[in-house]
């Protein structure tokens, strides 16, 4: 008996322990994960009859193209837009999608749009007008928004693998609309497409001579990869917020000779914000920015250049008129963060050579804008670079009158009323008369001309120490990026610093519009 | 139920002894375990008692002369003996009684036995084949809290972390995270209404629907597996063995809300359940009569009362064949919270590499009315000796408006914010579940069960107010800026069928094989809308602007609208051997397949829209218990557990947010453990108890968020298998009672360090800065090196008396890891005392009063680097340390009636 129990415990454990390993072995190597493909397509020769889908090769001159579904430019493929070339962007189409279809030109691969003075590129709306009259709100009498703040289509949308980008001669208007499923890196679903948008650290994008018009948030955002941004306009920027060029972490480049008039918060603005190794640093001189930072209701949100979150750069030669604040150094997120004691601007950001400024004209038309002009610091003396302003900080007479932190009441850091219409501050633009009453009641450049008469004040009085910025090591990977001068794969010139202030310096080589 | 009522013998002694005071323990004939409550007096004269906690009594000063004692108590024989009591000399006795069985069929047994007692739960705890923890209604119903959130903070090895109204809302088990714990309703797992994640909040369950809380700390292959930390089962209240009705009413207040900080609410009756959108179809353009603003109109009401009721009745009828129990329980409950708040900012490089860095400071002040509601069903038919079945259904509901009013108050221009929240929290489980004896060697039992989890909001409203003021103070304008209003709707569903099969291979071997299939939905709707102030108007009211919407259309392509789709089927082979009667052995294998599709919004230009993830776990583990003598245990433990990443993680949708981009990963796993526990168990007489363990765990894959290897600047944080952490520790558990006089206590160490990649900005030189990935070591978020409870228990029966003053103590932890190096927000050291105590007015009628956070403890979260920032804002207290977050609760005061027959 007992022998037999034995034997029974035995048998009973083998039958166990294989029943065990079955259902063990049963269950291994099954893991897998398996995920929907990216939609493919192989990139086919682009033709007057396209209206979308992946694209590869020249779009004449001559021939208007109606894109109605995303355009894309895969990896390894290049689209070139010859000069005088017509693409209509489908418009957004409430009845398809909720409202929520826009059209976009994505990028993976390389663009080249290659417009030039006399046959420049569109990126429009067909029969879409423009409305730019004075005073005009962003809504009518009706509830009709301004078509510039619509977002009538998304955007050109480079993603994470674009290698270049160059844009000249080519007007790209009222993009910006609402990309319900994001199609690329950088732009969240359900957010406003940027009108061009550039995110990759290893790329290159140049946008020269164009020009940029509307907006519902930044009209360009570049989120990494050296630029040259240059001679280009842009009119009635960002909605209730934006910048006529946004710069992140990781991206070095120039910004100069540009006009900005109108847009809703800034001309450049550069912040740090980001994970990208590499500082963002932003080279801003030689640009006339007019009547900005209006639409952007929050206060302390600059509204001419900018620099936040450790950016590094300098600003030198701009013609500041009107605009809510001037030249804003920050490195907090929010402009009133600064306002803490100890939980400031980092020093070093305003000790040369991080970020260095002067030599910029301000002209302003209340004393509202003018406690605004100069850049202050957390409860130090006097600007540092205020005295090389127009007008003198101290040549005026002003004083700093209080310090960081405030109680609640307006930022006045200095009595800025003398600075108001102070004499030698109106550049005397060729047509656009100052002063005005209401500066948001301009927005758009039509009809103006931004070159300076004989006799302005901002002739002469530009800094050169400098030259434009055209190299740039990363410090986690020591890959050295430039800026290639081409007069199709690149920058077509590096126009350094003028010894005239503003985008349209006397001797020419500045802004062409 | 007259047969079921106490049958009395009468036991006669005579004792020729004499005293004036007599003295004595009560105890269980059988079991030898203290009879609480038993009472003793002197037949025919004042003279009574009851036995307190440890079982003994005293009667005092009793006159010389003869006396009748009568001893009884519910459930047991009475006894009655005679005393002769001389002066000056004391007399005593140990008594021991009889359980009262006559006539109790086998069924009804399992009903008299008091399974809501403290003793009843000691005796689940020692026979219980693992390690766990076990809290009965008794206790809980003395304890302040209203929730099953707080109550778990009570538990030897667990921790909570609080909603904004300082509410435990998720547990932390033995240092592991929330996510590394499940659910369970009567057994069966229950899904969470969270729109992303899988573990339930606890803060929805009324406490008073309990019978008993378990928290299970260790598996055997017929549970489920993913509880790395552990599993918590609410048993709900069961039928009992005769009528039994209960009714609670109670009102009190909180003690933050007073005139001069009323409680600001709003009226929720007419907030539409249903998104423009929703009504009228995703081309709808919604205009801005569409849109209510009643959620934004706020009353203010100074000391808002809170109230709670409960009421169960429950019987066995049809010759004792079925039993019910049907409970309901209602709270009302106003909660206040005043809080300090600093926002995450991307630190700066100098002075020192990380430097923390704020971006807004926030005054803000919660108000919350909670309102839940619980409605239980349990029913059990006994078809004959061989066949029983039982169903089960609870509904919990917690409709919570919230509304958060913050400024900056150092902002020159001051926007004053108000956001109201109003959430409709629910869940239904309901199963059905038969026990059959085939054989009389062959048990099988099989559950169905439907269980579904929804959450809905009906109003999401952020506005803002913009104050301009002049520089000498007084005001410029009031301005309306853009207000959202949102609408989300989740739901979460699992339908599930048990099987288990035992059979008795010998009288020493039972074998048992089963497992389950649940089929899991689950579906998120998110619709928002920004509504435009017509500009030029200044701000009197809410109802007094005007609106229009630029982009009238609600994205239907939001990234938070994805469904899901689970299935899990799980079978094991368990094996339960005893040999020598004092070893027993529980093992054998477990293995899950769980199969996850998803699909969601992101763009078909972007790969992992759709998707499935099949894995499968094998889940050995091995149970031992060694009884060194009937009171003493030696339990050690190996079990292979599972963490599921959640529905929402494994998709790699993107959301931007301020600092950095959240995105999913379509490739993370499923984080495994190997788990080892030994402890040692004495249970004394009553209620004492000691318990003495340890435990070990290896976490392989652990989910951390880190930074991931993304080109754009914003930079993706998402969740990755991070390696291998390890989380060891001890718990002790001391339960002693002298008299009248009782004490609980539990303390847990717990250890545990991981090592993940972290982003450092710093300086490369003077003209650059720069940032990388370092590792950073550090604890488990949510894991205290330190935590414990003690509680002090008095307990008179004879005046039917209870109080009790209980401390729980949380060692600082983190409680959000930073993807920052060295920036994560620690919680530090919290303690609370809260205070109940209960008196019996009438027979059955009892008076309670319930007080919480009697010391008005803060909970305090901070970056544990060198203040930068200046004493004098709100909330700095340390030189070492950053103060992020100050939340101050104050008091909770309930009082009311109890009612039970």
């Amino acid at each position: 008996m007992k022998t037999k129990s034995k034997f029974s415990n035995a048998k009973q454990a083998i039958v166990w322990v294989a029943f065990l390993s079955l259902i063990a072995f049963t269950s291994c190597d099954s893991s897998k994960t398996e995920v929907s493909a990216a939609f493919f397509q192989a990139g086919k020769p682009i033709d007057a009859a396209t209206t979308g889908g992946a694209v590869k090769g020249t779009m004449l001159t001559g021939v208007t193209y109606r894109i109605s579904t995303d355009l894309i430019v895969n990896e390894g493929d290049t689209l070139v837009i010859q000069p005088g070339v017509k693409i209509y962007m489908g418009a957004a189409d409430p009845a398809k999608n909720g409202g929520n279809s826009v059209t976009n030109l994505i990028v993976r691969g390389t663009l080249l749009s290659l417009g030039t003075k006399e046959k420049p590129i569109y990126f429009t709306v067909e029969n879409q007008a423009k409305t730019d009259t004075p005073g005009a709100a962003v809504t009518d009498a009706n509830g009709v928004v301004d078509p510039a703040y619509k977002g009538l289509w998304g955007g050109i949308l480079g993603d994470s693998k674009t290698k270049l980008m160059v844009i000249k001669w080519t007007h790209v208007e009222f993009g910006c609309g609402k990309l319900a499923a994001s199609p690329v890196s950088g732009i969240t679903s359900g957010n406003p497409a940027y009108m061009i948008s550039f995110v990759n650290p290893l790329g290159v994008f140049i946008l020269e001579d164009s020009w940029v018009y509307g907006g519902v948030d930044d009209p360009i955002r570049i989120q990494g990869g050296m630029f040259n941004v240059m001679r280009n306009t842009f009119e009635k920027g960002g909605l209730f917020g934006g910048e006529s060029l946004n710069i992140k972490s990781g991206c070095v480049g120039n910004y100069a000779y540009n006009v900005t008039i109108g847009s809703a918060t800034n001309g450049p603005k550069v912040s740090n914000k980001g994970s990208n190794a590499l500082q963002a640093t932003a080279y801003m001189y030689n640009n006339t920015i007019i009547n900005s930072g209006y639409r952007r209701d929050k206060p302390g949100r600059g509204g001419s250049l900018n620099f936040e979150e450790g950016a590094k750069g300098l600003a030198f030669n701009n013609i500041v008129v009107n605009c809510k604040y001037g030249l804003r150094i920050l490195t907090a997120d929010k402009g009133s963060s600064s306002q803490y004691s100890n939980n400031p601007l980092s020093p070093a950001d305003f000790v040369s050579p991080n970020i260095t400024y002067g030599n910029n004209l301000y002209y302003v038309d209340n004393v509202d804008l003018a406690n605004q002009i100069y850049p202050v610091e957390s409860g130090t003396g006097i600007p540092t670079g205020a005295n090389a302003d127009i007008p003198n900080f101290t040549t005026l007479g002003i004083a700093i009158t209080s310090t960081f932190p405030l109680s609640k009441s307006v930022v006045t850091i200095y009595d800025g009323t003398k600075a108001v219409q102070a004499s030698g501050t109106n550049p005397l633009f060729k047509t656009f008369t100052l002063p005005v009453t209401k500066p948001s009641d301009i927005a758009y450049a039509t009809g103006f001309d931004f070159n300076l008469q004989v006799g302005s004040p901002a002739i002469g009085k530009g800094f050169t120490g400098f030259s434009p910025i055209n190299t740039a090591k990363d410090p986690t990977t020591g890959t050295v990026l430039t800026i290639p001068v081409s007069a199709n794969f690149g920058a077509t010139v590096l126009t350094g610093p003028n010894k005239d202030l503003g985008a349209y310096p006397t001797d020419g080589s500045g802004n062409k519009h | 139920m007259q047969r079921y009522l106490l049958l009395t013998f009468f036991f006669l002694t005579t004792l020729s002894a004499i005293a004036s005071n007599l003295k004595g323990v009560v105890s269980d004939k059988t079991t030898g375990e203290p009879l609480v409550g038993a009472t003793v007096y002197l037949k025919n004269t004042s003279y009574g008692t009851a036995v307190g906690l440890d079982g003994s009594f005293v009667l005092k000063n009793i006159p010389s002369g003869s006396y009748s004692v009568i001893i009884s108590l519910v459930g047991y024989k009475s006894i009655e003996m005679s005393v002769n009591v001389v002066e000056g000399k004391d007399l005593e006795f140990n008594l021991s009684m009889d359980e009262n069985t006559n006539e109790l069929s086998e069924i009804i047994v399992r009903g008299v036995a008091d399974q809501e007692s403290d003793l009843s739960v000691r005796r689940v705890e020692q026979r219980s084949e693992i390690v766990m923890n076990v809290m009965s209604a008794k206790s809980i119903q003395l304890l302040p809290d209203l929730t099953v959130g707080n109550i778990l903070q009570r538990v030897s090895g667990v921790s909570i972390t609080r909603n904004s109204s300082g509410d435990g809302q998720y547990a932390i088990i033995r240092g592991m995270d929330k996510r590394y714990s499940y659910t369970l309703v009567n057994g069966v797992k229950i899904p969470s209404p969270d729109s992303k994640n899988r573990y339930v909040p606890l803060d929805i369950f009324p406490a008073d629907l309990l019978e008993r809380l378990e928290v299970i700390k260790a598996l055997t292959p017929n549970m489920e597996g993913d509880a790395i930390g552990g599993a918590m089962n609410m048993i709900m209240k069961s039928a009992p063995s005769s009528l039994a009705i209960s009714a609670t009413l109670a009102g009190g207040y909180s003690n933050i809300l007073t005139a001069n900080r009323p409680f600001a609410g709003f009226s929720t009756s007419n907030l539409s359940a249903k998104s423009p959108e929703e009504l009228y179809g995703p081309r709808y353009a919604a205009k801005p009569a569409d849109f209510g603003v009643s959620q934004l109109q706020y009353t203010n009401n100074s000391m808002p009362i809170n109230s709670t009721m409960s009421f169960s009745i429950g019987n066995r009828i049809w010759k004792d064949k079925l039993g019910f129990v049907v409970a309901a329980s209602y709270q009302n409950i106003y909660r206040g919270t005043n809080s300090i708040f600093y926002t995450l900012n991307q630190p700066k490089p100098d002075p020192e590499p990380n430097t923390y860095l704020f971006s807004e400071l926030q005054i803000r002040q919660f108000n919350t009315l909670q309102n839940r509601l619980g409605l239980h069903s349990k029913l059990d038919y006994s078809i004959d000796k061989n066949n029983k079945i039982s169903g089960y259904n609870l509904f919990v509901k917690l409709d919570e408006s919230q509304h958060r009013n913050y400024y900056d108050p150092a902002n020159v221009v001051s926007d004053v914010h108000d956001r109201s929240r109003y959430t409709t929290q629910k869940i239904y489980t309901s199963s059905l579940r038969g026990d059959h004896s085939i054989f009389p060697k062959l048990k099988l039992d099989w559950t169905i069960a439907y269980s579904n989890a929804t959450s809905n909001t009906p109003a999401w409203s952020d506005m803002a107010v913009r104050y301009t003021f002049n520089p000498d103070g007084s005001l410029v304008s009031k301005e309306l800026t853009d207000f959202s209003q949102q609408w989300t709707n989740n739901s979460d569903n699992d339908k599930t069928s048990y099987l288990n099969l035992s059979y008795q291979l010998k009288s020493n071997l039972d074998i048992s094989a089963g497992g389950f299939a649940r089929f899991k939905n689950r579906d998120n709707i998110r619709d928002s809308y920004v509504l435009n102030p017509v500009t030029g108007n200044r701000f009197t009211t809410i109802e007094k602007s005007n609106f229009f919407l630029i982009d009238p259309y609600t994205n239907i392509s939001d990234p938070n609208n994805y469904t899901a789709k689970e299935s899990v089927f799980a079978y094991y082979i368990q094996g339960k051997y005893s040999l020598a009667e004092k070893l027993q052995l529980i093992g054998g294998l477990r293995v899950e397949n769980t199969n996850l599709e998803w699909h969601s919004q992101l763009s078909i230009l972007k790969p992992g829209r759709d998707g499935n993830k099949i894995y499968a776990n094998p889940l050995p583990s091995l149970n031992v218990k060694y009884s060194l003598t009937p009171r003493q245990n030696l339990r050690a433990s190996y079990y292979k557990a599972l963490s599921r990443p959640s529905f929402f993680e494994v998709i790699p949708i993107e959301l931007s947010g301020d600092n950095w981009t959240d995105s999913g990963n379509p490739l993370l796993n499923a984080a495994t453990a190997d788990n080892y526990d030994a402890r040692y168990e004495f249970f004394g007489r009553g209620n004492d108890q000691v318990l003495a363990g340890v435990f070990y765990k290896n976490i392989q894959n652990a989910i951390e968020y880190t930074f991931a290897n993304t080109t754009v600047s914003s930079g993706n944080v998402s969740p990755n298998n991070t390696g291998t952490a390890i989380n060891y520790g001890l718990e002790l558990v001391l339960s002693k009672s002298i008299r009248n006089f009782g004490v609980n206590a539990n303390y847990t160490y717990t250890n545990s360090s991981i090592t993940t990649l972290k982003k450092v900005f710093y300086r490369i030189d003077a003209n650059n800065t720069s940032n990388r990935d370092e590792n950073q070591t550090r604890p488990l978020q949510g894991q205290s090196n330190h935590i414990a409870n003690v509680s002090f228990i008095y307990k008179n029966s004879k005046l039917g008396f209870d109080a009790q003053l209980s401390w729980v103590f949380t060692g600082r932890r983190i409680n959000f890891v930073s993807p920052y190096k060295d920036l994560d927000y620690w919680q530090r050291d919290f303690s609370q005392v809260d205070f109940s105590c209960e008196k019996r007015l009438w027979k059955k009628f009892q008076f309670f009063v319930k007080i919480t956070n009697l010391l008005d403890a803060p909970l305090i979260i901070e970056v544990v680097r060198t203040n930068t920032i200046n004493a004098d804002q709100p909330g700095q207290d340390s030189r070492n340390s950053i103060v992020v977050q100050k939340d101050e609760f104050h008091q909770t005061f309930l009082t009311g009636l109890r009612f039970k027959l």
